[in-house]
């Protein structure tokens, strides 16, 4: 025990090592074998020793144990000798100042520290401290222990007074560390709400409303936010009553700064003012506020003002909430004031309808209204009756009138008004939504338009006769020949009356008009109203009636059967309710009407315009695969139990198809079109019986029919099928059987070749997609494929194939394995042999290598592309030259590269510069003249330092251009020069 | 410092350009028309207002002459009130965006709308001066806020 004392006094004279010795003294104290009183005797030498440093390194010792032991350790004796030691230490000598901090700070958290110590200290503290000459590390410890005080220990020293809060004040008084500012911001507002600020209380208010607005840099390192100190800040000079004399001059003073921060900062700390301040303090400074926040909503005149005119319309609203809980006698008497200021300085800007500040207006007093049913009604009042009161508008005129009565009507909609309780309106408001239906039957397309748009807004409110009319507007809207955009606001209002008058729309417009619909024979007119009950899909209400009628128009003549069919198609694509997907898939719904007819038609060989039309079983295809995507397992298991008996010949048997009769080959071509779009979209666990039978009747199918579509099916099917159910070597036989067979295929000069390529190809993506063992294998036959001159050609489609992503086909929606980056594993992989063979090849087939290069860069992006560039660039180079075959193609991919940024093509802007501005004059075609331009435009994406040196030569160039003899050309050069031309223009922010 | 005119009136914005069969067409070829100068200029931006010189209609189709066989242009611009001190800035922005995106074979003539400025006459003869209108370039100040206008159109 004792050695521990006798080394210490030699390690705490020289300053060596003094942490690790305070820990094995704190340990021995801990394990009372030794006390706290022997460790302080045993350094009475240095303490007393007449050279500071020595003194210093005493009191440092001292602290260091302090530290290490348990906040409850001392009783309150023991701590009463410990704070005595440390304020007579704080005044000593200034360099021990920082250590007594720390001890300060230690001791202030212990169990058993008193008022009295606590009061000792800050009487130390406050006549011999100036915290703003001592460093940052130990201001921010006299924060922290100011930190601690305000949140614990301050009723203690609530008798000081005035002193204190002046020590507080005057210790923060020019920090300029962010991190301290941080923490000052944030502890601040506890001390001030509880703490008497008296006739400090402006003094307190200007030492921290010095750091208004805030102005700080972020770098990479720091952090700490601008947005951080300024929201803190705010709090802070709003956290009191007192500051609200000061702070809203304030705010409003700095708001008139042409800064876009600061004007930010200014209109956050007004709203909280007006959040926090009494109404009554507000309302002395109100008229100044409003001509400030005017002059910023209203005008325009930066473009980057709208975050600060959201800001403003923001302190607005806030502003009129405080207004409305002033309370006594005059209590809408404030509110109603500065709503006539509001409504008196907007006047002069609602006379004029086609002025740039007439929709502005409108929207601000709409915020205005939504703050309280007062001002919503004065506001609605007067707008209303302005507009309605305008006689003779114009035609531009009328179109701003509606959109302003569209805004108004919405507010009041919004505030759930009742237009009718409106002063001044009792007997007019039904006029509003006359106006809008007497518009909306206007013949100009521009104001039936926002006519519409208003009638949709107020949907809700029209009374039954009104709404007898809008049903009559609709009605004959929809049956009439308008634009899209007519179309589209017209099938919107049809949706919101649909949601909240759902038996009035049926009775009225649906039943009423679907007879007449039935017996009709003109196709325009049946489409026209397919498509409007398509637009009510989102209702549960009409799933029965659109599945009715659908299918009562599917199936009998080819003309209608098409119409319809793209009604559903565009239904199921772009519905939002899932549900009615699910509707279709009941039990006697619509899909199993489809599949029941379709299944019956091409087996009967019935009516062949419809039922073996390619269109017609595109559409067919998409709408079941479709449906069957978005089902659940059991739904899906059910109807392929429901149809598979159907499919018995091709699922069940072996097909050989050159000994079907015609009859046969013709059912089989079409049934397995069916077969794709239900198996396509199947969950995996639903296992089939012999997928290996099938696979190769499918194949047997897609090389033997005539029929393209049959073709492209089956072929589809075998990759998917090989996707989703061949996994593990045991099925690697029938996958090299497969390859075998399809290469004896090839030879065959009875085939039509073009049937086994896209076989081929699908079957490689099918293995690539999946990542299957064979698939390197499949690839390699496909790069020799490249080589044959009768149908290499054919396979370079192959290669598109394997870097696009089909939306329906080969993916995880329709329980395909996909592996991740495969994309790119393939890239890589033919990428070098593509190239070498590009260069080796003799003349006809080396194209087909070229093209398949130029789908592969197409279809990845630059991070795959990187590694192999040195190598494609000298080839793409080479082919950016007019006499080229391919340029277009390759100036296209290349422009997706300029596009995407390419980092490396910046190195060699020197090289393709100039033959791009060859190609923009010379080239005999406009699309490659065009292209070029758009590289060049893209070009100057680059850094500015590689630029300018082409600059001078790039303007001359495109100069000549401008007379180039196609207007398309011309635009393109036009914005290519005007790019060029301002690389190197200044901007604001630079 | 207050806006000349701190309220205009807002006019409606043409449609788009419809490309027709010919202008795709490798062997026809198209001349200059004044639609096609209008569609160079009409989205120059108002110095005072982030709204375009034909939402003003500062510019408008009708007021612009285009033969292409002899080489000339001539475009007449209304400014929005008679006294707007903006009137030279916005002709210089127009005459200056015509010489950078019009071949050099043409010649150029911007002025202003007769009867609808004060000072109309001065301001045609600045905007005729080529002198005046490579010195107003060189100015950088001008040039920053000419750059301005016209990066829009």
């Amino acid at each position: 025990m004792t050695h521990v004392l006798k080394d210490i006094l030699d390690i705490v004279k020289t300053g060596n090592d003094i942490d690790s010795t305070c820990e094995v003294v704190s340990k021995e104290i801990l394990g009372k074998r030794l006390t706290f009183l022997q460790f302080v005797e045993s350094l009475e030498e240095i303490l007393t020793s007449t050279d500071k440093d020595i003194r210093l390194n005493g009191v440092n010792a001292f602290v260091a144990v302090l530290k290490k032991l348990p906040l409850d350790f001392f009783i309150p004796e023991e701590l009463d000798y410990i704070s005595q030691f440390l304020c007579e230490r704080f005044i000593d000598h200034h360099s021990f100042i920082p250590i007594v901090l720390i001890g300060i700070e230690y001791t202030v958290k212990m169990k058993n520290i008193s008022k009295q110590m606590i009061v000792r200290y800050f009487n130390t503290i406050m006549p011999h401290f100036h915290c703003q000459s001592q460093l940052q590390n130990d201001r921010n410890t006299f924060y922290c222990i100011l930190q601690y005080i305000f949140l614990n220990r301050l009723d203690d020293l609530r008798f000081m007074g005035p002193d204190f809060l002046y020590c507080v004040i005057s210790s923060m008084d020019g920090e300029r560390d962010p991190n301290n500012l941080i923490l000052l911001f944030r502890m601040l507002p506890q001390f001030l709400r509880n703490f008497p600020l008296g006739h400090l209380a402006e003094e307190t208010f200007d030492v921290i409303a010095c750091y208004f607005p805030i102005d700080f840099y972020e770098t990479e390192e720091s952090k700490i936010t601008r947005d951080e100190l300024a929201t803190n800040l705010s709090r802070c000079l709003t956290c009191v009553e007192e500051f609200a004399d000061f702070c809203i001059p304030l705010a409003l003073q700095k708001l008139e700064a042409s800064l876009k921060v600061a004007k930010l900062d200014s209109l956050h700390l007004l709203k909280l003012c007006c959040e926090n301040f009494d109404p009554v303090k507000i309302k002395v400074h109100i008229e100044e506020i409003w001509r400030i926040l005017k002059m910023i909503i209203m005008t325009d005149t930066e473009d980057s003002a709208d975050e600060v005119r959201e800001a403003a319309i923001g302190v607005l609203t806030a502003l009129l909430y405080s207004l409305t809980i002033i309370k006594g006698d005059n209590e809408q008497e404030q509110l109603s004031n500065f709503l006539d200021i509001i409504l008196k300085s907007s006047n002069r800007f609602l006379l004029d309808t086609q002025a740039t500040l007439f929709i502005p207006s409108i929207k601000l007093l709409c915020s205005v209204g939504k703050t309280s049913n007062y001002a919503c009604l004065k506001i609605a009042n007067k707008v209303y009756l302005m507009l309605l009161d305008k006689s003779d508008a114009s035609r531009s005129e009328i179109i701003r009138i509606i959109e302003a009565m569209g805004l108004v009507t919405n507010m009041c909609i919004q505030m759930g008004i009742d237009l009718s309780s409106i002063p001044g309106l009792e007997k007019r408001w039904e006029e509003i939504c006359c106006y809008f239906l007497l518009y909306a039957q206007n013949e100009l397309p521009e104001i039936k338009i926002p006519a519409l748009k208003a009638l949709k807004v107020s949907t809700k409110i029209l009374t039954n006769s009104q709404r007898q009319n809008y049903y009559c507007v609709i009605i004959t809207l929809i049956k009439s020949d308008i634009t899209d955009s007519i179309r589209k606001e017209t099938l919107s209002c049809f949706k919101e009356a649909a949601k909240y008058f759902k038996e009035e729309i049926n009775r009225e417009i649906i039943q009423f008009n679907v007879n007449i619909l039935n017996q009709s024979n003109d196709i325009i007119l049946k489409s026209k109203w397919l498509n409007a009950l398509c637009s009510l899909g989102n209702e549960e209400y009409f799933f029965g009636l659109i599945s009715d009628i659908l299918s009562a128009n599917l199936s009998v003549k080819q003309a209608e059967t098409e119409m319809t069919l793209k009604c559903l198609r565009d239904l199921i694509k772009n519905t939002e309710n899932i549900n009615l997907l699910h509707h279709f898939a009941s039990k006697d719904g619509l899909l199993n009407f489809i599949l029941t007819t379709w299944i019956n038609g091409i087996k009967s060989c019935a009516n062949l315009n419809i039922f073996r039309n390619e269109i017609i079983l595109e559409d067919v295809s998409f709408v079941i695969n479709s449906i069957i995507k978005v089902i659940n397992t059991s739904e899906q298991l059910q109807i392929f139990n429901q149809f598979s008996q159907y499919f018995d010949d091709i699922l069940n048997m072996t097909i050989n198809y050159k000994t079907l009769s015609d009859i046969q080959q013709g059912i089989h071509s079409y049934m397995v079109i069916l077969l794709e779009s239900i198996l396509n979209s199947l969950n995996k666990n639903i296992k089939l019986k012999n997928v290996t039978l099938l696979i190769e009747n499918c194949i047997e199918l897609s090389t033997y029919s005539n029929n393209s579509m049959c073709c492209l099916s089956a072929s589809r099917l075998t990759a998917t099928l090989i996707n989703k159910y061949i996994d593990g070597d045991e099925y690697n036989f029938l996958i090299d059987k497969l390859k075998l067979n399809l290469e004896n295929y090839l030879n065959l000069s009875s085939l039509n070749v073009h049937n086994v390529i896209i076989q081929i190809s699908w079957i490689t993506k099918s293995l690539s997609v999946k990542g299957h063992g064979k698939m390197l294998q499949w690839i390699d036959w496909s790069l020799n494929l490249l080589a044959d001159p009768l149908y290499g050609k054919m396979m370079t489609q192959c290669f598109k194939m394997l870097t696009q992503t089909d939306d329906g086909y080969l993916n995880k929606e329709c329980f395909c394995s996909v592996k991740l980056l495969y994309r790119q594993r393939i890239f890589c992989y033919v990428i070098e042999p593509l190239i070498s063979r590009y260069n080796t090849m003799p003349e006809p087939v080396k194209e087909n290598y070229l093209i398949s290069i130029l789908y592969q860069m197409d279809g990845n992006t630059y991070v795959t592309l990187s590694p192999y560039f040195s190598k494609i660039l000298p080839l793409l180079l080479q082919l950016l030259s007019p006499e080229q075959d391919y340029v277009l193609q390759s100036l296209q991919t290349f422009r997706n590269l300029l596009e995407s940024k390419t980092p490396v093509l910046e190195d060699y802007l020197q090289s393709f510069v100039p033959k791009l501005l060859n190609l923009s004059q010379s080239s005999k075609f406009m699309n490659i003249r065009i292209v070029a331009l758009q590289c060049l435009y893209n070009c100057c994406d680059y850094s500015l330092i590689k630029l300018l040196p082409l600059k001078r030569q790039v303007i001359f160039e495109l100069t000549k251009c401008l007379d180039d003899k196609k207007r398309l050309v011309r635009k393109e050069v036009v914005r290519t020069k005007s790019r060029w031309l301002s690389i190197d223009v200044l901007n604001d922010d630079d | 410092m207050g806006l000349d005119n701190e309220n205009p009136t807002l006019f409606d914005k043409s449609e788009e350009r419809k490309v027709s069969e010919k202008e795709l067409d490798d062997n026809e070829a198209e001349e200059f028309d004044s639609r096609e100068i209008f569609d160079l200029i009409r989205g120059i931006t108002d110095p005072e207002h982030p709204l375009s010189l034909e939402e003003l209609r500062v510019v408008d189709q009708s007021l612009i002459e285009v033969e292409d066989s002899i080489n000339t242009v001539k475009v007449l611009f209304t400014p929005t009130i008679p006294h707007c001190s903006m009137a030279t800035l916005i002709g210089l922005s127009i005459k200056v965006r015509l010489l950078w995106c019009l071949p050099p074979r043409f010649k150029i003539s911007v002025t202003i709308t007769p009867g609808t400025h004060a000072s109309e006459h001065a301001i045609n003869k600045q905007l005729d001066d080529k002198e005046r209108v490579a010195a107003a370039l060189e100015n950088t100040h001008l040039s920053t806020v000419l750059n301005k206008c016209i990066a829009t159109a």
